[in-house]
């Protein structure tokens, strides 16, 4: 699965004063990788270098093997795009945005983007800045996906959404996947949207990729033990050590999660012992939050032993 | 060029955005009836056909060029919304964009200025006598003048992101030129005869003169759109 790529970042660079982005990855056909950071982080930085509205000081862009850069208008139509900092045009009317999008594509879909309007129920008579931001979204979630492209690009696409929104907007991308299966690139803030979407979960910090694994992987490595006692084994394998001040329960977070591991907590003494799965959000705080100790190594190379299926 | 993607950005900007059809039902939409009102005064024998010729091409190159600014506007106004970013995500040549855009300016001048241009046309045309061929000659200059109006700027928009920038740019040209006209008023440092000023008054009125002025100006707006494509296309941000 995803062994074709349908989008591939190889050492891509921008330089800005003071922030610098240095990526690389890829996009298999099919999947969907999740991209998340806090604020500066690059992530619509990003999305713009892949899409052309800036240049990258270094580094290629492929799309469908194709460069992005040589072959602009050919891979373009092929791709889909959303952009949270690009509102369509605010004085244009909802079905001359959509007439205006479709003249672009060959293989724009008109019943498919009828379809979408009526599910979210955007009046074609109405101009966009008539619209609140959610219908924005949606409106924008038509023109990105009604020529079927086989590449999305969604920034950001459900910041300042209402949770409705946000699962409506979910199951517009799911259908999508099912529908024609487009590679997908999701940057957000909102854990869990990638939580429900991704395949693969990209953590960006300060420009760099700070950490890149399969999503199940990632979930299944790491986990919250509770329990009375000491400290089992030695510090490497925990990430954060707390004590409840007022239960004196030890909570101790793995990023190496196995069953040997509990195992050797076992027998190093640590009684009544709980393991909590993590969602996405908390693994983020840990991975690019304060609580981060120096030296752990996070990356999935570093993780000891076999990842085991979750309590 | 695709020719598609053109007619999409004309269209885009000439009849889905409102401001320019509210340019052309209110501001346009005046000035025609203006220019129509005075047709029928000059064909009534109340006004000198002289003035029909004056009054109506001031106005359409007020239009012309005042459309052209107008596009130019729009363009400003969905960078500073942030919408135009909307245009580098479709499947678009940075020079198709450029061109469409131009393009636009120039399609959008044409009816804010034909009716006023007609009008006279034919007040000139039943009123008689010998001011149609200058009449023609007017136009022609005006829409010369519309075409490099257009041209500088919608490729001063589309090339520049700031709005600040271009006030710049128009204070920094409004100083040169009226410090050059403040030498020349002071020092004289060109002198023209009467005789000489004739001569090229002469020169400009006449068709070899014609020719060789639009053309150069042609030209001049040609170089413009070649020169802005290319810095539009390597520009290092859209943003």
């Amino acid at each position: 699965m995803f062994e074709d790529a349908a989008l591939e970042v190889e050492g891509l660079e921008k330089r800005y004063r003071g922030f610098s982005l240095r990526v690389s990855f890829r996009v298999g056909r099919g999947e969907v990788l999740g991209v998340v950071g806090p604020n500066g982080a690059g992530k619509t930085t990003l999305i713009y270098c892949v899409v052309g509205l800036v240049k990258p000081d270094g580094g290629r862009v492929r799309v469908f093997g194709l460069d992005v850069e040589e072959h602009e208008v050919e891979v373009k139509r092929r791709m889909g795009v959303f952009l949270e900092e690009a509102p369509l045009f605010r004085q244009v009317r909802v079905r001359d945005v959509v007439k205006f999008f479709a003249s672009f594509y060959p293989t724009w879909d008109g019943e498919l983007a009828e379809r979408l309007m009526r599910e979210f129920e955007l009046e074609g008579g109405k101009r966009v800045s008539e619209l609140s931001k959610g219908m924005r979204a949606k409106l924008m979630l038509v023109t990105a996906v009604s020529h079927r492209p086989e590449l999305l690009l969604l920034d950001e696409p459900t910041a300042g959404l209402d949770p409705g929104m946000r699962r409506e907007f979910v199951e517009v991308v799911r259908a999508a996947l099912r529908d024609f299966g487009p590679g997908i690139l999701l940057t957000s803030h909102i854990m869990a949207d990638v939580e429900d979407v991704a395949d693969r979960v990209l953590f960006l910090d300060g420009g760099r990729v700070a950490l890149s694994e399969g999503k199940r992987e990632l979930l299944q490595r790491w986990r919250r033990i509770r329990g009375r006692g000491e400290v089992p084994l030695g510090g490497d394998a925990w990430v954060v050590v707390e004590r409840d001040p007022v239960t004196g329960e030890l909570e101790v977070v793995t990023d190496r999660w196995s069953e040997a591991l509990l195992s050797q907590a076992r027998e190093a003494g640590l009684r009544d012992i709980r393991v909590f799965p993590l969602n996405l959000e908390e693994i983020y705080s840990y991975v690019l939050g304060v609580r981060r100790p120096k030296g752990v190594d996070f990356s999935a190379a570093g993780a000891k032993g076999e990842c085991s299926e979750g309590d | 060029m695709d020719r598609g993607a053109l007619k999409a950005i004309i269209v885009h900007y000439v009849l889905d955005d409102r401001q320019y059809r509210r340019f052309l039902l209110i501001g346009a939409g005046h000035v025609a009836v203006a220019v129509f009102v005075l047709t029928i005064l000059v064909l009534l024998g109340k006004v000198p056909a002289l003035f029909l010729l004056i009054v109506s091409s001031s106005l359409s190159a007020g239009m012309g060029i005042g459309a052209g600014l107008l596009v130019a506007g729009l363009i400003q106004r969905e960078k500073a919304e942030g919408s135009f970013r909307v245009f580098r995500a479709l499947p678009l040549k940075t020079e198709t964009l450029f061109v469409g855009a131009v393009l636009a300016g120039i399609v959008a001048s044409i009816p804010a200025v034909l009716p006023l241009y007609v009008s006279a046309t034919v007040g000139l045309l039943l009123r008689g006598g010998n001011l149609l061929n200058f009449h023609f000659y007017v136009g022609w200059i005006v829409l010369v003048m519309i075409f490099f109006s257009v041209s500088v700027s919608v490729t001063i928009a589309l090339c520049v992101n700031s709005p600040g920038v271009i006030v710049n740019v128009l204070g920094v040209g409004s100083a040169v030129v009226g410090m050059l006209l403040s030498l020349q008023a002071l020092f004289d440092i060109v002198r023209f005869s009467e005789e000489e000023l004739f001569r090229l008054l002469r020169f400009v009125l006449s068709f070899e003169g014609q020719a060789v002025i639009s053309g150069v100006v042609i030209l001049l707006s040609g170089a413009v759109v070649v020169v802005g494509s290319w810095v539009f296309s390597h520009k290092r941000s859209y943003v």
